[in-house]
C-alpha cells in the first residue's frame, strides 16, 4: 500500500494494519514517513512532550534465564559481578535522592530471574519503599519476571499480581516482549516466557486495575514483517484492554553480549520504529523516546517522528550502560527541560499514569 | 567533543519542509549514491562551514549566502558542542543553498547517530577513520567514532543510498 494510500486511512480514522506497518518499515523515505507520525503525534499530544522524576533500581543481576542479548545478568550469585541487593540498601538509594531534594515520583524496578530469592524478598522490598515514600509510585517487575514469580512459587499469575499489589505495586513495566515472535524468541531468549505468556501477564494486570507498558526490542535476528506483526499483537491487546499506556522502542545494543557480532540498529532505523509505531498503535496514547537507549542526539529528534514522552532523570541505569550506551547515567529535570525545549516542544512533567506535575505553561487547565 | 541536543530559536521549527527538500536535492545532485572518505584528518580541499547553537534563521541564511566556494565539499561544523535537531536544520539549510556540492558529515565530530540521520536531510557524504575490525572498538575504545567499511556502508545503505568510496567531482554550487 502506499503511503497517501495509508495517510488517507489515518485521516479516516481506520486502523493501520500489520501490511500498512510493513509498508511504512520499507519505505524508502524516512522523512515521509516521519512527517506523517509528526502530524499524528501533534494532533494527540500538540507539542507537549512528558517527562518524569524517576529512580531505577535492580534489585539483582543473577539470572536463570542466559538471554543471548543480554549485557546485565550474571548466571549465578557466585559469578563476578553478581548482586543482590539488599532490601535496606535499594531503600536507602530512594532515601538518599529525597535527601537530596529530588522530588522522585516514580521507582522503577526491573532484575533478574534470581531462583534463590523468596517471594518475600520482593513483597519486602515493595512495602519497605512505600513505608519510605507512601505517594511514590512504583513501577516494577515485567511480565517476564511475574511470569517467573508464577512458575517459581506455584502461584497464579493473577495471585503473584494481587499479592505485589497489596503490598505496594501500581503498574508494570514493559521489559522483556523482545519481538513477540516464537521464532525470534528460540534464537534470542528461548528460556524466557513465551509470547502469548508475556501478553497474557499483562492482560492479568490490566484486569486487575493496573496500567503497563509494553516495548519491543529491535535490531537482534527479526525481520522486519516481525516487528510489524509484534506492534500489531501489541495493538490488539490493547483493544481488548486499553492498559498500555505507552509504547518504548528499545534498539538493540551489541556490546558484552552473545549477539556481539550483531551491530546495533542505525539512528534511522530508531527514528522509523518510533514513528511506524505512532502510526500503528493508534490506540496507545504515548510513544516514548527513551533518551538512555537511543542517545540524547536521536531521542531530541524522535520527539519529531512520533514520539511525546522522554522518560526521566533515570539515575542508575545499568542495564544499557552494560551493554555499551555511551548516554549519562542520569539527567537533571532542567537539562531533560532544555533539551525538550530545544526541539521546539513544551516539557510537561508528568506522573506514572500521565497526570501532570504542574500545569503547562501557556495551555489553559486541561 | 560533547554531544548535545538543540535547535535554533525558541520558535517551533518546521523540519520536515527543509528536509524533504534538502534530500530531493541531493538525490538530485548525486542520483543514490551516498559516499564515504575514509581520512584520519579532513582531507585538503574540504571547507568547514561553522554554526553555533542560538544564532538566528537569518543570520544563518546571510552568512551561507555570502560564502563563496566553488566545487569544493562542505563540511558543517559546529563551533561549540554539537547539537542533535539544530545541526540536522543547518545541514537541510547548507544543501538548499549548495544544491549541486557535497555536504560532508565528519563522523569524528558528530558520532554514527546525529552524523547519519544529517543522511536524511541533506548531507551525501561521511568522512572518518576507518578500523578493519569492529572488536577494535570494544572495551576501552566502544564510544570511539572509527568505524569499518561496512559499518559506513550501512550507514549509507539504511539512509537509502548506493555507498561509493571516495568523493566524484561536485557540480559546483
Amino acid at each position: 500500500m502506499s503511503l497517501a494510500a495509508i495517510a488517507s486511512k489515518i485521516r479516516e480514522g481506520t486502523p493501520l494494519s500489520q501490511a500498512d506497518g510493513l509498508a511504512l518499515f520499507q519505505h524508502p523515505n524516512l522523512v515521509e514517513v516521519g512527517t506523517l507520525a509528526n502530524q499524528v503525534r501533534e494532533q494527540l499530544h500538540g507539542d507537549r512532550t512528558y517527562w518524569n522524576r524517576n529512580l531505577h533500581i535492580n534489585p539483582t543481576n543473577v539470572c536463570v534465564s542466559a538471554c543471548k542479548l543480554c549485557s546485565f545478568s550474571r548466571r549465578s550469585a557466585h559469578d563476578a559481578g553478581a548482586f543482590v541487593l539488599g532490601i535496606d540498601e535499594a531503600v536507602g538509594k530512594l532515601r538518599a535522592r529525597l535527601a537530596a531534594g529530588d522530588r522522585v515520583t516514580e521507582v522503577h524496578i526491573v532484575g533478574g530471574l534470581h531462583d534463590g530469592l523468596p517471594f518475600a524478598y520482593f513483597t519486602g522490598l515493595l512495602l519497605a519503599l512505600k513505608a519510605v515514600a507512601p505517594g511514590i509510585a512504583i513501577k516494577a517487575f515485567s511480565a517476564v519476571e511475574i511470569f517467573f514469580f508464577h512458575r517459581l512459587y506455584g502461584m497464579s499469575i493473577e495471585e503473584v499480581l494481587r499479592r505485589l499489589q497489596s503490598a505496594g505495586l501500581d503498574s508494570l513495566p514493559g521489559g522483556g516482549a523482545e519481538i513477540l515472535s516464537p521464532r525470534v524468541r528460540q534464537a534470542i531468549c528461548p528460556n524466557k516466557c513465551a509470547a502469548d505468556e508475556w501478553l497474557e501477564v499483562h492482560r492479568t494486570a490490566h484486569r486487575l486495575g493496573m496500567k503497563s507498558n509494553c516495548t519491543m526490542l529491535f535490531g537482534t535476528v527479526e525481520t522486519l514483517a516481525e516487528r510489524a506483526e509484534h506492534l500489531r499483537r501489541l495493538r490488539d491487546l490493547q483493544a481488548e484492554t486499553g492498559g498500555f499506556l505507552a509504547f518504548i522502542p528499545l534498539p538493540f545494543h551489541p556490546e558484552n553480549n552473545a549477539l556481539g557480532d550483531k551491530p546495533a540498529p542505525t539512528a534511522a532505523e530508531s527514528l522509523r520504529t518510533l514513528a511506524v509505531a505512532r502510526l500503528l498503535l493508534d490506540n496507545v496514547p504515548h510513544i516514548k523516546a527513551y533518551w538512555v537507549s537511543l542517545g540524547l542526539a536521536t531521542a531530541q529528534t524522535g520527539l519529531w517522528f512520533g514520539a511525546d514522552d522522554f522518560d526521566g532523570t533515570v539515575s542508575e541505569e545499568k542495564i544499557y550502560h552494560q551493554a555499551g550506551a555511551q548516554t549519562p547515567q542520569a539527567l537533571a529535570p532542567g537539562e531533560i527541560a532544555r533539551i525538550i525545549r530545544a526541539a521546539g516542544r513544551v516539557p510537561v512533567e508528568r506522573d506514572t499514569f500521565y497526570g501532570l506535575a504542574s500545569p503547562v505553561a501557556g495551555e489553559a487547565a486541561v | 567533543m560533547k554531544i548535545l541536543v538543540g535547535i535554533t530559536g525558541a520558535a517551533k521549527a518546521d523540519i520536515f519542509g527543509p528536509g524533504r527538500e534538502a534530500l530531493a536535492l541531493a538525490h538530485a545532485a548525486f542520483g543514490e549514491r551516498g559516499f564515504f572518505v575514509p581520512a584520519r584528518a579532513l582531507p585538503a580541499g574540504f571547507v568547514r562551514v561553522p554554526y553555533t547553537f542560538g544564532e538566528s534563521e537569518e543570520a544563518r541564511r546571510a552568512r551561507l549566502a555570502a560564502l563563496s566556494v566553488v566545487n569544493h565539499p562542505l563540511v558543517p561544523t559546529p563551533v561549540d558542542e554539537a547539537q542533535g535537531l539544530d545541526t540536522i536544520a543547518f545541514f537541510a539549510a547548507c544543501r538548499i543553498a549548495f544544491p549541486c556540492a557535497h555536504i560532508v558529515v565528519d563522523l569524528e565530530l558528530l558520532g554514527h547517530k546525529l552524523g547519519q540521520l544529517c543522511l536524511s536531510f541533506g548531507a551525501d557524504a561521511l568522512v572518518g577513520s576507518v578500523v578493519d575490525q569492529r572488536a577494535l572498538r570494544l572495551g576501552e575504545r566502544a564510544g570511539s567514532k572509527e568505524l569499518t567499511r561496512d559499518e559506513a556502508a550501512r550507514l549509507l545503505r539504511a539512509s537509502g543510498f548506493e555507498p561509493c568510496e571516495g568523493l566524484p567531482e561536485g557540480k559546483g554550487p
